[in-house]
């Protein structure tokens, strides 16, 4: 399975995944959102197999299309703006007083489809990617944050397994939870098993060298490394508030100087030995690949050169006055091409 | 005897005189004032029967079109006032104030008295600040400066272009509101409202780019569906 899944470059997979998710990202066109979504499911029917049930994320889409629904009722009920009104709630309510109108209706569910759109992306990254593939494309330098990461997310999957099986196990000998006390048998075993998990996974990452340092300990390092670490940090947060705001000049100057500190500090290698990773199989990058990636790269060129020219076409408020939302033919035509990974999808049927 | 008829004259006369806008007091009235980042400058001039209302109902009650978002108990922001403004989207984020230092907002402001001409932000927003009898407050799409003369009750009434009777309603009913606006010299308005209406061919192309794109998922699902057939009969 896992080679199937990765017969299409996780990096070419994640910028098809950019670039789907900018329409939601940008904007509320209707025209535009529908593309999106027909091309995200046509890809999703493509290359998740319906056999694959719990990992395709289905249960995620369903909360996202109630999430979504949830929000409907939200917009409509304080958004009371639009010149279609459906039905009034006395003014005296809080917050949900007022006209209740259809521009706000048709808000809520353009920002409910936005959603699924983004759940069925996330969703389907998460099942034609696996997590091996993502650690790898991480820098060598931030490995240890992407182990622990790796770790993080491991942690869901594995607690919900282990309160199934100590559920099992407890109904196994005649437990049956009737309130909230007869929760404790089922929360004492999990803490216990998620802290026994911790301890192992913890000697297992230990065993095999993680956060070791060769060399002559952090006592040989540059004592100022830190600090000025922070310093240019600082600075360039600094700079970038400063650059948004209007002040560009002093802003660039702000985050030329930290980024420049941070790399003085980055390049003291004192105290610390180059490890360096080994792989037993390298990433092929194929003319596959390349034709995703250029069409990711392009449907996501179209949509911000239309954002930049018309941007209507990707932005559509329904507020004062529910009008005809914009179309721009360009534009559909670059999110056709977020189509791409159904003409690369393995033949339907085989081990994918 | 003349003396007195006269004197009789004069009190009909004046019984029969329409009420000027000072002499009828029996609503409180406030003006507002709305200045386009472009230079126009909406004036109104707006009664209403409560000893006060709030900043965002003058504005409504004006009928200058107006969108607002809630933030709960922090009241409503201001969006967009006769169609200038941002998206709700962006007012919810960040109530339509960019990233630039001069990039505008809608600022709400009120002078320390009708006619001093100290235009000052009024810190607690719409929701919050009281209108009362008497007062003019004003709405500037800037960043900057607010760019408003000293005005006072009686200026904002006449550039609203308030009747003599002060826009009474028949049968002593609430008065309409006097809306007005102005237009800097050599304003030319943008024709949005026919410039931007798409052909029916635009929306037609529309239909058949989404048509193609639901055909090819349903070319995907009854790929699957095959597949999926031919599978259970290779089992069987």
């Amino acid at each position: 399975m896992s080679d199937a899944r990765s017969s299409l470059d996780p990096r070419a997979w994640l910028l098809w995944g950019m670039a789907a998710s900018l329409v939601p990202l940008l904007g509320r066109n209707p025209f535009a959102l529908t593309a999106t979504l027909l091309a995200v499911v046509a890809v999703r029917a493509a290359w998740v197999p319906a056999a694959a049930g719990v990992v395709s994320g289905a249960g995620l889409v369903r909360l996202a299309m109630l999430f979504a629904a949830v929000g409907v009722v939200f917009n409509a009920l304080t958004v009371h703006v639009g010149d279609r009104e459906l039905a009034r709630l006395p003014d005296r309510w809080p917050i949900v007083g007022g006209a209740l109108t259809l521009n706000a209706v048709a808000y809520g569910v353009l920002s409910g489809v936005a959603l699924v759109i983004l759940v069925l992306v996330g969703t389907t990254l998460s099942v034609v990617l696996d997590l091996a593939s993502l650690l790898r494309l991480v820098p060598a330098r931030l490995a240890p944050v992407a182990v622990a990461g790796s770790v993080a997310v491991a942690f869901a999957p594995q607690t919900a397994t282990a309160l199934r099986e100590i559920r099992e196990a407890q109904a196994a000998r005649g437990h049956r939870p009737r309130g909230a006390r007869d929760l404790v048998p089922l929360l004492v075993p999990l803490l216990t098993g998620g802290l026994e998990r911790a301890v192992t996974t913890a000697e297992a990452l230990e065993a095999r060298g993680f956060g070791a340092t060769l060399g002559a300990g952090p006592a040989a390092r540059w004592r100022w490394r830190g600090p000025v670490a922070a310093f240019g940090l600082a600075a360039t947060v600094s700079g970038v508030f400063a650059a948004i705001t209007g002040q560009a000049t002093a802003g660039l100057l702000a985050i030329g100087g930290g980024v420049g500190l941070v790399g003085v500090a980055a390049r003291d290698r004192r105290g610390r030995a180059a490890f360096r990773r080994t792989r037993y199989r390298e990433a092929q990058w194929s003319k596959r690949d390349t034709a995703l990636a250029l069409a990711s790269v392009a449907t996501a060129l179209a949509l911000l050169r239309v954002r930049a020219t018309d941007p209507g076409a990707v932005a559509w408020e329904p507020y004062p006055a529910l009008t005809v939302p914009q179309t721009s033919l360009p534009l559909l035509a670059g999110l056709l091409l977020l189509l791409a990974p159904v003409l690369l999808a393995p033949p339907a049927g085989s081990d994918r | 005897m003349i003396r007195a008829l006269l004197g009789v004259a004069l009190v009909v006369l004046a019984w029969l005189a329409p009420p000027t806008a000072a002499e009828d007091d029996s609503w409180n009235r406030a003006g507002l004032v709305v200045r386009h980042g472009d230079g126009r400058v909406v004036y109104a001039y707006v009664a209403f029967s409560e000893p006060s209302i709030s900043g965002i109902e003058l504005l409504r009650r004006s009928g200058i079109p107006l969108v607002t978002v809630g933030f709960g108990a922090l009241g409503e922001g201001v969006c967009s006032v006769a169609g200038e403004g941002c998206g709700v989207n962006e007012c919810r984020q960040r109530v339509c104030q960019g990233a630039g230092a001069n990039a505008p907002f809608w600022q709400y402001l009120r002078q320390s008295a009708p006619g001093a001409g100290d235009w000052r932000f009024l810190s607690l927003g719409g929701s919050a600040t009281r209108v009362r009898d008497g007062d003019i407050d004003c709405w500037s799409w800037t960043g900057g400066d607010p760019g408003l003369p000293p005005l006072t009750l009686a200026d904002v009434a006449r550039l609203a272009g308030v009747p003599a009777n002060g826009g009474a309603g028949a049968g002593g009913s609430l008065p309409t509101p006097a809306v007005r606006e102005e237009v800097p010299a050599g304003y030319v308005r943008d024709r949005e409202d026919d410039g931007d209406r798409q052909g029916m061919l635009a929306y037609v192309a529309t239909g058949a780019v989404l048509a193609a794109m639901a055909g090819v998922l349903g070319a995907v699902v009854a790929r699957n569906r095959r597949a999926r057939g031919t599978g259970v009969e290779e089992a069987a």
